[in-house]
């Protein structure tokens, strides 16, 4: 029924109209599920779907491979005993990539802290030992969109880590 | 730049997601939904204000949303097809005396929405004293008895 006017009513009913309007809201509605589907796995971040993980000789690095811009996201490093040197792990983040990031939180705390042209510098006092240090760095992502840390811990290949920051 | 590119988003995302939810959303005002109107606001206030809680900042997202308000309001009144591509437009759904089933399904509603307000607006309790019902652009149900007589102006009632 196209466009019609009722007899003893001034209203202009379209019932193409309310067709298509109920077709769009259906697919509003599917959407709407996706997205929600999407985000409970981690495809908006913190989700299963949003962990990664790189690991070579020693070094083992967690993170979410999608972030919120503003808002807190870890990043896990875990290094065995052998990349220890005289007890103190040395970690590098390249810059300018890391100057994206604002470091919240950095636990343990780091000894010492080194600023380079072309990285940051964080050394950590290991307890003889210790088979195994966890660092957890607390970042908040400044800006929206592709961000891609390069960090090296001495004695281990960098781990390039990839996130992607929504707004 | 960012308050105001914050409020128009979040302003635009609303739109849309109103739009998409359908007409009786929030129409039937009750107790739970006004609890998610609150819940809703205080969800997207953080996104809107970031970490700026300075009053410049306020009054920006406020002046950006009153401002779209305005303009959308303007364009509405000038283009009828914007206007029901927003709003919607009013959908029969009781045809003298018959109930267009199509159109109840479409909106969720059932007969006892119809009913209800019916009963609210003229103290009619059967179907057959219905002429036409209409699921207006708001949300709302105006009924008009089968007698013929138009509804007292009461103002647009939200069932």
């Amino acid at each position: 029924m196209a466009k019609e006017r009722l007899p003893d009513l001034d209203l202009e009913l379209d019932d193409a109209f309310h067709r298509r309007e109920s077709r769009v809201q259906r697919v509003g509605w599917t959407v709407l599920a996706v997205i929600i589907l999407a985000a409970l796995l981690g495809l908006t971040g913190s989700g299963p779907l949003a962990k990664r993980r790189v690991s070579a000789s020693g070094l083992d690095v967690h993170w979410e491979r999608i972030a919120r811009a503003e808002a807190r996201t870890e990043i896990r490093i875990e290094t065995q005993a052998a990349l220890v040197r005289d007890d103190t792990l040395v970690v590098r983040i390249a810059r300018p990539a890391f100057d994206d990031f604002q470091a919240e939180e950095i636990r343990p705390q780091p000894e010492r802290v080194s600023v380079g042209d072309a990285f940051i510098e964080y050394r950590f006092g290991v307890p003889a030992g210790a088979r195994q240090t966890t660092i957890l760095l607390v970042l908040r992502p400044e800006r929206m969109g592709e961000h891609e840390l390069n960090i090296a811990v001495a004695g281990a290949p960098a781990a390039v880590i990839r996130q992607f920051a929504l707004p | 730049m960012q308050s105001v590119i914050r409020a128009l988003v979040v302003y635009l995302v609303l739109l849309l997601l109103f739009r998409i939810a359908g007409k009786r959303t929030l129409a039937q005002v009750t107790t739970f939904d006004l609890v998610l109107t609150l819940i809703i606001s205080e969800a997207i206030q953080q996104a809107m204000i970031d970490d700026d809680n300075s009053l410049t900042n306020g009054i920006l997202i406020v002046f950006t949303l009153v401002a779209l308000d305005i303009a959308l309001g303007w364009l509405k009144h000038r283009s009828n097809r914007l206007s029901a591509i927003l709003d919607g437009k009013p959908m029969l759904l009781v045809d003298r005396g018959r109930v267009r089933r199509e159109w109840l399904d479409r909106e969720q509603l059932t007969e006892g929405d119809v009913l209800r307000a019916a009963r609210h607006e003229h103290g009619i309790g059967t179907m057959d004293g219905i002429r036409y019902a209409v699921l207006e652009d708001s949300g709302g149900i105006t009924v008009i008895p089968e007698d013929g007589t138009r509804p007292e102006p009461r103002g647009e009632r939200r069932d």
